[in-house]
């Protein structure tokens, strides 16, 4: 090709941001009042910025249901967290209970997130006891929006922060501080440092709420593994095989399973894998990943039904 | 037995509390962090009812410590310095630009002033900062660097060089950090919902107002001098206030 393709570029069709418009086009009086590119003022961004927050009118049971549908993977270890706190157990037991029921599975939370997202869906609280198993009243974490400062008396010691700036001015404690005091020789005269110690906070226990319990004892692994069966007859004998397959110690590998069902004639149209029904019993609880595909006890009790089936 | 308050003594504890301002500033409370802070212990009627108010808040949080602490720290250290929004309002920005920049951008002329500051100290930025030379835990930890400076040269008998140092931090402070840490502790106090960044807000206003009253007494001969010879600075700085000392000459350290 003889042609440059910088010879094409037609400088008369570029697009000019700094062309004046046509005539008319521009409402002199109502440009003169815009600023492009200019800073929202604090008034102006303060919609955005304190937007009011929604009240939920879910009860505990709601949310906590809302919860498990909302993580789907997590769902089985909520589940076994509430049903572990039916006895309160410290922080430390709550976190070696997660990480023990995380042990084969992953979650980008940490214990710590595990039990905030129950204490919020209201299936599990947390509940300090003084020495003689009298629940204490705590107030724990970030003050809620809109929460005011505590506007309580001195009892730090120190002067309440009035006038600082109206927004903030005294977060004192309910409970007396421990102090101290040092002697300073600034060279002229000895003075008297006073300061407050840090002190620790008595450990608080997790406890299950009702509403927890509930939907824990609500939970039917095995009606809804009846269920999944029931929907799909078709394959009654594939999840059958698949069950009884994961039976063995240490359970069974997904290869395994591919050689147990893929050529299966049953799977050929629609074609089908194994990992489309092993997804689907891991979801209802008959099979659980542990290092190998394994049948839970949900499990084995349909594989039992089935068999007394066939005996009948 | 009384423990000795020196002027070195002093400066140790300013490196000190700089240091500490800068670090909560830097990025979210960790761990270590959390039980370093635990061993302090927060002074209370210091005379500065900020200051007062900052380590109330400080301390409180400190002793509330639970399993959720550093979750509530991450979220509000998020919440406060970079926020969820992008009106220009949505947090306390910490960079000193966009308080001082009509358009409330970053890398503006305050942090070409910083950068130049920090240079001719012979302070270069780490290359793993990646948040502009003219945030506010930059420009506390070139003052941490300064009081340090100028602590060493207090122990090894050099007043001449401790007051050089110090005389730069007065300068910095002056032109820099009390110029917008006024409007970024007011922001922070609007978005903060933990003690600590609370806390951080009062502390930083009332200390950095301490330390120039602190400069102006250590430093008024100096002043003096610099403002006789410049004739653009006033004796005993306006902006000192009540706390400047009538007769300066008669208070230098």
């Amino acid at each position: 090709m003889e042609a440059d393709v910088r010879d094409l570029f037609d400088e008369d069709a570029l697009f000019d941001p700094f062309e004046d418009g046509p005539e008319g086009d521009v409402d002199p009086a109502a440009a003169a009042q815009v600023t492009i590119g200019a800073p929202l003022s604090a008034e102006e961004a303060a919609p955005a910025v304190a937007a009011a927050p929604e009240v939920d009118e879910r009860t505990a049971q709601e949310r906590f249901r809302d919860l498990l549908k909302e993580t789907p993977a997590q769902r089985r270890v909520m589940l076994a967290l509430v049903d572990f706190c039916r006895q309160p157990k410290t922080g430390e037991e709550m976190d070696a209970r997660t990480e023990e029921l995380l042990r084969y599975g992953f979650s980008i939370y940490s214990p710590v997130v595990f039990r905030e997202l129950l204490e919020e869906a209201g299936a599990i609280r947390y509940a300090v006891f003084d020495d003689e198993g009298n629940e204490v009243a705590e107030a724990h974490g970030a003050v809620a929006e809109g929460e005011g400062p505590v506007e309580s008396g001195d009892r730090c010691g120190s002067v309440p922060g009035e006038g600082l700036d109206g927004a903030t001015a005294d977060r004192a404690d309910a409970e007396p501080c421990a102090m101290s005091s040092e002697q300073y020789f600034d060279g002229q005269e000895t003075v008297e440092l006073e300061f407050l110690e840090v002190t620790d906070e008595r450990p608080g226990l997790w406890v299950a709420m009702p509403e927890g319990l509930e939907v824990v004892d609500e939970q039917d692994d095995a009606g809804e593994i009846r269920d999944l069966l029931a929907a799909e007859p078709k394959y009654l004998d594939i999840y059958h095989q698949i069950l009884d397959f994961c039976t063995e110690d240490g359970g069974r590998s997904a290869k395994e399973l591919d050689r147990l069902v893929n050529d299966s004639p049953l799977l050929e149209e629609p074609r089908r894998y194994s990992g489309y029904f092993v997804g689907r019993l891991e979801r209802k609880g008959a099979l659980e990943w542990r290092g190998g595909w394994c049948t839970t006890q949900a499990g084995r009790d349909m594989i039992a039904e089935a068999l007394a089936e066939v005996a009948q | 037995m009384a423990k000795d308050m020196t002027v070195a003594a002093v400066l140790d504890s300013r490196a000190a509390t700089y240091s500490m301002l800068a670090r909560l500033y830097r990025s979210e409370l960790d761990a270590d962090y959390l039980a370093k802070l635990r061993q302090m212990r927060c002074p209370v009627n210091t005379g500065n009812a900020d200051v007062d108010a900052g380590y109330k808040l400080l301390h409180s949080f400190l002793s509330h410590v639970w399993e959720r602490t550093l979750e509530d720290a991450a979220r509000d250290y998020l919440r406060v310095f970079i926020g969820s929004n992008t009106t220009g309002h949505a947090a306390a920005y910490p960079n000193e630009s966009v308080h001082t920049s009509a358009e409330r951008l970053v890398m503006q002329d305050a942090r070409d002033e910083v950068l130049a500051v920090y240079r001719a100290a012979g302070l270069e930025s780490s290359t793993r900062w990646r948040s502009g030379e003219d945030h506010i835990a930059c420009e506390l930890e070139y003052m941490q660097v300064m009081s340090e400076r100028a602590a060493a040269a207090c122990a090894a008998g050099d007043m001449t060089k401790a007051a050089s140092t110090l005389m730069a931090q007065h300068h910095f402070l002056d032109d820099h950090l009390l110029g917008w840490v006024g409007f970024l502790t007011d922001e922070m106090l609007k978005f903060a919902q933990t003690d600590l960044y609370r806390g951080l807000a009062h502390l930083t206003r009332g200390f950095l107002t301490e330390d120039k009253a602190f400069l102006d007494e250590v430093l008024a001969e100096e002043l003096d001098v610099e403002a006789q010879l410049h004739g653009d600075r006033p004796v005993a700085d306006a902006d000192a206030g009540e706390t400047a000392p009538a007769d300066p000459s008669s208070q230098v350290a």
